[in-house]
């Protein structure tokens, strides 16, 4: 329980390093550790991937010209 | 809105806002689930924004700003389909126990190799298939890149919550790739090559 406990602390500060949330305290003591423990190095470059995988498979759809006319449109109709 | 307003805030629609349209057809396209519904929510947007500018500090964040009226309009859209009468909040359209979370263990068998030949409709497919809260965090920090106080700010909730719903939301989402992998037959790659490494030593 403790394990699981510590295990999860430090993957949330892995998550929040690199989300930019950590302090530049913790950042210092995470990357001190990771310099030691291969397996934190792992965890890191392995979350790291992850993200970019998710950012760059994600559908993203296309916005239509049409889409985009008709705004303006309602926008000068408002206007006017 | 007298002319001077006006030409003033169709520059800064055009010049601020504007930009910003493929990010919000993107986050609106993964909460409506398709296009039209996604071109309504983005038109919405726009036109809230535009009824708004003078609300809007120019030069600030837009991005966050239009975001959390398309959050809203999203919300008023599901309430009107849903017939609900009574007035809800975000949080409640799914609502979850955040104080579980700490509780449930991560997923840790992320291997990332496995998802290497998956085709991007798995991972939209994937967030898709996460409850709206987490579905909406993960598209905010992961896709969007929004700070944890951004996310708080577009969906009203402490920046605790957004962490910890953060957390919870990356696990899911790596426990449905994983599965999706292995059902449908995807090697792990990573496990081949050390076995690999493994047979060559012994030979």
């Amino acid at each position: 329980m403790k394990d699981r406990e510590q295990q999860n602390d430090i993957r949330q500060k892995v998550n929040m390093y690199l989300d930019r949330e950590l302090s530049p305290k913790d950042e210092n003591e995470l990357l001190s550790k990771a310099d030691t423990d291969p397996n934190l190095g792992r965890q890191i470059n392995d979350e790291k991937e992850f993200r970019n995988y998710i950012k760059t498979a994600i559908n993203r759809p296309s916005v239509s010209p049409d889409l985009i006319k008709s705004i303006r449109d309602n926008i000068k109709r408002r206007g006017d | 809105m007298d002319k001077n307003k006006e030409s003033t805030g169709d520059e800064v629609f055009e010049q601020e806002l504007l930009p910003h349209i493929d990010a919000l057809n993107t986050f609106a396209y993964h909460l409506a689930y398709n296009k039209e519904d996604a071109a309504d929510l983005v038109q919405e947007t726009y036109m809230k924004a535009y009824r708004f500018i003078d609300k809007y500090d120019q030069g600030t964040n837009a991005k966050a700003w239009l975001f959390k009226i398309l959050k809203n309009a999203y919300i008023n859209q599901y309430r009107k389909k849903s017939k609900r009468p009574t007035k809800v909040d975000f949080e409640e359209i799914i609502s979850y126990q955040d104080s579980e979370d700490a509780l449930k263990p991560a997923f840790t068998d992320l291997r990332t190799e496995l998802f290497s030949n998956m085709m991007g409709d798995e991972v939209t497919i994937a967030i898709n298939s996460l409850p709206i809260d987490f579905r909406t965090v993960i598209l905010l920090c992961d896709i969007e890149g929004f700070t944890y106080e951004e996310i708080a700010k577009i969906i009203d909730v402490p920046i605790g919550t957004v962490r910890s719903r953060l957390f919870r939301a990356r696990n899911m989402l790596k426990e449905k790739l994983h599965k999706y992998a292995l059902e449908h037959g995807y090697e792990d790659k990573r496990g081949a090559k050390q076995e690999n490494n493994l047979t060559d030593e012994s030979e």
